[in-house]
């Protein structure tokens, strides 16, 4: 009954401990309350720049690369400002909602565009010179295909190789495989199929053949890039300009991850992975003999087990022969952009220069082992290491320039947005099901792709009536052979 | 003994009878004081209504109002849609999906959770039992192990292919092939178990305190009584923690409600939107980084519709949460 | 008494089995970068490092981001507090008019999903031009109406006999003077159960501390801090697992001190 006395005490405790705990952070932070502006120390110019701390030691590898940067531009003191990968392109959007964006910033892909349209990326031509051109590739920042430039203008440096972004690969624990008594690469989806069962079968619950990460349907994707047109990926066939989810390429693809499925050739439980760790690692410790991978995660298999003995091939094809090949829509994916709303753009291109020269291009390539989109400053020595030369032959094997309705008319680029935009439509809802409860993928593919095609008309009228003028035109690239690199003079 | 202490936890239940306000007649008649003789009430309330109009209500409204737009969130909203959002949620399968699903997670925390954590607050409360706020202490540390790192020690405990508990459901030979805990047909009453794993030690303090509520002579005089425990438990704890547990239901409820960072962690609403709730459906929409165009008109609709109707259901269950709660206190 | 020992028997292994996710956070924290992916599910790590924890305290900031997150919720809870205790006494107290229609607002906005709003809210904290600090964070994350704690300050307040408030007016006691000398002081185990919950929840806050300091890292709370373990292509369990076991070893102390307040907070509320 004592409880009252007890609970005075242990609250002025918890209150001493609060105050305590406020008086030490709270002298250094106090003031962070309400906000203080802060300047730069002395004439400096502050230039903001906005990143994604990835991979693992980009943190600390980005603030030593930017201290070399201050060294040699003593006017500029560059701030970093990291946010998560998922919340980087919200955060961009707020700061610059918010009034005070940074000068240089981090967005890729499709974040890119998204900022691209609200027209908060500034033009880079004018301060381009002949020497920066010249440290790209011959021919790659040519507007119509670099995928740096949109509306004729280069508006976003790259950080990697174009085709990084583009190439998979088989990877097989050698090790593993052998258990199966499988000691080749298979070259084919039912070598896959077969090899995957016979190591599943002697692995004993152990091991497995084969698994991945569904995530963006990657899965089902690569294995269509080598049976037909890889535009399939947005669900258009882009030489008729229709919707092609009922594409045999795709059905097969899905058939194939089906059967594995049902036959339990597959690592129990892959369909919820929702990281990508759980493939490396289960790789790594040789329960999983085979998965399709991107060129990171070679690194990332290296780096858990260095000595792995392990084989970097080609996805399989079908046996029937090849149909398609992994689609490049542009010499390179958008990485750095600069604010149009920087007040200090010379300041902020020196940034993007120096993020963009061959020094940084050197240094990154050597710390994470990615080759960058500056071929030069790493092809000596990627020829010269097993994995980097292997991840070159396969692309060159393996990836083939396709058409990019986004660059190549304002039309072909909001359709494809809406379309992209449209979650319900994407055949990756109808995909995974039919894959997990074993049921034939044709009749939900057809009718996705008749609702596909009602909102490709539908949008294009839509768009249209907004003012650009927007038809099935711009998706249809009739001289396009999936077979045959493209070229966009082509159209 | 404690009539003065207020809440010391020998105050006897009959003391609470009828509250001290309110005195029956008078104050109708004296209209021009009122509003003078709670001016200093009127203060007292004041900031919070002011933070509730512009951090609760506003956003509300605003929502509403946006919700009858096509607008990515950024920039004046222009493009105005009547009802479409509306009438695109309403006919979604996917989201009445999650909307179940939602649902779901509250009916077993209030079905589950609750009652287990009522046992084992019993038994803690047991002052016999030695070591029994080190129990406390063990089951509450769930509650604050930070989520993301639960998403991930769960995926490798679960895991089929060599997780700890399949191997130990295979070394007793109770399962032939190993259990795919996170599969489509078994992701979401997994995920549910671990939300009431990591949900249990809020609710168990919540009883705890609820038992501190029974007057140790009720139990004196249910022994003398010869009643047994689960007799003792039915007509003496049972009847005088009933209020406290309409309380204990409203908010477990609210918490059960929102599973979205458990979800995020484990599932990311998958495989094939088998752990979708109606927070992972609206983010999946707002602020889904993948998107090239946020969708956060729609994403307001769809969180309109479901206060509107988690609303909806909750007045309906209000009078008789009211009758429970006050037949508890008389 | 005997009987009681056998609950133990029930008792140690299943808390514990319940804590295992807990442990294995701590022991990670511990293990090397491979140790965590190859080794598996062991307790003991095969050989212990601090490595996680320098990767955690340089590359996460800890320092800064502790010291924030102090500041941020410290206010956080003194900002419900205050406003939970007076309009819960207000509402405790007296019969006010429109105190059903204030209380019936409240608890009608307790079951609306949040998190959508916060577009709203930003743009109202970013007009009132706070968003240069942790106030914006603060407001936005103390602002909308915290029902549980108003109704628990009123359902404690109304429980308390008239004669305690009587004879300090006849004192001349003024209203606040009662308020603040007499009644809150008394309302300790709600304020201890008040704080606890706040103090967590902001503790482990992310969202809202993320969107309010996108410009000015360094005023990010732990809680942000954190997830800059996961990366697009890999994330590090090890650096988490650290993190996370910095970031929780004040929330567990101050539970073990206000766990004994907290339970007569709640009872005492209620109970009224």
């Amino acid at each position: 009954m004592m409880e009252p006395e007890l609970t005075r005490r242990s609250l002025l405790r918890i209150l001493g401990v609060g105050a305590a705990a406020t008086a030490v952070g709270g002298l250094t932070t106090a003031c962070n309350l309400v906000g203080s502006s802060d300047k730069p120390s002395g004439d400096k110019v502050r230039i903001k720049v906005m990143l994604v701390p990835d991979p693992t030691g980009a943190s600390q590898f980005y603030r030593e690369q930017f201290d070399r940067f201050e060294e040699k531009n003593p006017d500029i003191e560059v701030q970093i400002i990291e946010n998560p990968t998922d919340q980087q392109v919200n955060a961009i959007e707020l700061s610059f909602q918010q009034g005070d964006p940074p000068d240089v910033f981090r967005a890729q892909d499709n974040g890119f565009d998204r900022i691209f349209d609200r027209g908060w990326i500034a033009p880079l031509d004018q301060y381009v010179t002949d020497e920066f051109t010249s440290r790209f590739p011959e021919g790659s920042l040519d507007p119509a295909t670099s995928g740096l430039h949109r509306d004729g203008k280069l508006y976003t440096l790259p950080l990697v190789w174009g085709k990084w972004s583009v190439v998979r690969f088989l990877l097989v624990n050698n090790t593993a495989a052998k258990v199966g008594g499988v000691t080749t690469a298979p070259k084919t989806w039912e070598e896959l199929e077969q090899a995957a069962a016979a190591i599943t079968r002697a692995g004993g619950g152990r091991t497995f053949g084969f698994a991945g990460l569904w995530s963006k349907s990657n899965l089902a994707r690569m294995f269509q890039h080598t049976a037909g047109p890889s535009s399939i990926d947005n669900g258009i066939d882009l030489r008729t300009g229709r919707a092609a989810i009922n594409h045999p390429s795709l059905a097969a693809a899905v058939d194939l991850l089906t059967r594995m499925h049902a036959a339990k050739t597959m690592t129990p439980g892959w369909e919820s992975w929702t990281d990508a760790s759980k493939v490396h690692t289960a790789f790594a410790k040789g329960e999983l003999a085979m998965f399709l991978a991107a060129p990171y995660q070679i690194n990332e298999v290296r780096k858990l087990n260095p000595q792995l003995d392990m084989t970097i091939a080609a996805v399989p094809v079908p046996a029937a022969g090849r149909g398609g090949y992994s689609g490049q829509t542009a010499s390179f994916s958008p990485l750095w952009s600069m604010s149009a709303q920087s007040k200090h753009p010379e300041q902020a291109w020196k940034v993007m220069d120096f993020l963009a020269s061959k020094d940084f291009h050197r240094a990154y390539y050597e710390k994470f082992g990615t080759l960058t989109a500056l071929e030069s400053a790493w092809q000596d020595k990627a020829a010269s290491n097993a994995d980097q030369k292997a991840i070159m032959d396969i692309a060159a094997e393996t990836v083939r320039l396709i058409p990019n309705p986004v660059l190549a008319s304002k039309g072909g680029k909001e359709l494809m947005s809406a379309i992209r935009g449209k979650q319900d439509l994407q055949w990756s809802e109808i995909a995974l099901p039919a894959i997990l409860r074993n049921q034939p993928f044709d009749r939900a593919a057809a009718d996705l792709n008749a609702k596909l095609d009602a909102f490709i008309d539908e949008q294009a009228k839509a768009i249209s009536a907004k003012g650009t003028p927007a038809s099935r035109a711009d998706l249809t690239f009739p001289t396009w052979n999936p077979l045959q690199p493209f070229n966009p003079s082509q159209k | 003994m404690t009539s003065t202490s207020t809440v010391g936890p020998g105050g006897t239940t009959e003391q609470v009878a009828p509250p001290p306000q309110r005195p029956p007649a008078t104050p109708r008649r004296r209209r021009p004081g009122t509003l003078r003789r709670h001016a200093w009430q009127y203060v007292f309330l004041a900031p919070m209504l002011l933070l509730f109009v512009a951090f609760t209500l506003w956003p509300m409204v605003a929502s509403w109002w946006y919700s009858f737009f096509d607008w990515d969130g950024v920039g004046p909203a222009t493009e105005w849609v009547g009802f479409a959002n509306f009438t695109e949620v309403l006919t979604s399968g996917r989201f009445w999906h999650a909307f179940r699903n939602s649902f779901l997670f509250s009916l077993v925390a209030i079905c589950v959770e609750m009652p287990l954590a009522l046992l084992v607050a019993i038994l803690l409360n047991s002052r016999r039992l030695r070591g029994r706020n080190l129990y406390r202490l063990l089951l509450f540390l769930p509650v604050v192990t930070t989520t993301a790192v639960v998403g991930i020690v769960f995926a490798v405990l679960l895991d089929p292919a060599g997780g700890f508990i399949n191997e130990l459901l295979r070394s007793t030979g109770l399962v032939d092939s190993p259990v795919t805990f996170l599969s489509e047909s078994s992701a979401l009453p997994t995920v549910m178990a671990i939300d009431v794993w990591k949900g249990f030690g809020i609710t168990l303090v919540y009883w705890l305190a609820a038992l501190q509520t029974v007057p140790e002579d009720l139990y004196e005089a249910s022994k003398v009584d010869g009643a047994n425990g689960p007799q003792t438990l039915r007509h003496v704890t049972i009847p005088v923690i009933a209020p406290i547990g309409v309380v204990i239901l409203l908010l477990t409820f609210q918490r059960s409600m929102n599973p979205f960072d458990l979800v995020q962690a484990m599932t990311q609403a998958g495989p094939n939107y088998a752990t979708d709730v109606v927070a992972t459906y609206i983010y999946r929409y707002a602020f889904n980084p993948e998107l090239n165009a946020p969708r956060y008109g729609f994403a307001c609709a769809a969180g309109v519709v479901f206060g509107v109707i988690t609303l909806v259901m909750t007045a309906l269950q209000g009078p008789l949460l009211r009758r429970q709660y006050l037949k508890g206190s008389r | 008494m005997r009987r009681m020992h056998l609950w133990h028997l029930l008792l140690i292994p299943l808390c514990l089995a319940w804590i295992y996710p807990f442990v294995w956070m701590i022991s990670t924290a511990f293990k090397s970068e491979r140790e965590v992916f190859l080794g598996g599910l062991s307790v003991l790590p095969k050989e212990w490092t601090l490595d996680n924890f320098t990767r955690a305290w340089d590359t996460a900031h800890f320092g800064t981001y502790l010291s924030n997150t102090v500041v941020f919720s410290v206010t956080t809870v003194a900002i419900v507090l205050l406003v939970s205790a007076t309009s819960g006494y207000a509402l405790g107290r007296g019969s006010l008019p429109g105190k059903k229609v204030i209380v019936g607002l409240l608890i009608a906005t307790m079951f609306i999903p949040h998190g959508y709003t916060i577009i709203p809210i930003f743009k109202l904290v970013d007009g009132l031009g706070l968003n240069n600090g942790l106030l914006g964070a603060v407001l936005a994350t103390a602002g909308p109406a915290h029902v549980v704690p108003i109704l628990l300050f009123m359902g404690y307040f109304a429980g308390m006999p008239q004669e305690l408030e009587d004879a300090a007016r006849m004192d001349g006691a003024s209203y606040p003077r009662i308020f603040f000398r007499i009644m809150l002081p008394l309302a300790k185990p709600v304020i201890g159960t008040v704080a606890l919950f706040n103090f967590m929840a902001a503790w482990n806050a992310f969202f809202i501390p993320l969107v309010f300091t996108l410009g000015r890292p360094e005023l990010r709370t732990l809680g942000v801090g954190m997830y800059s373990f996961f990366g697009q292509e890999a994330t590090d369990w090890g650096g988490l697992a650290a993190a996370a076991t910095i970031s929780l070893l004040p929330i567990i102390a101050i539970f073990l001190f206000l766990q004994r307040t907290f339970v007569e907070g709640i009872a005492g509320a209620v109970k009224s």
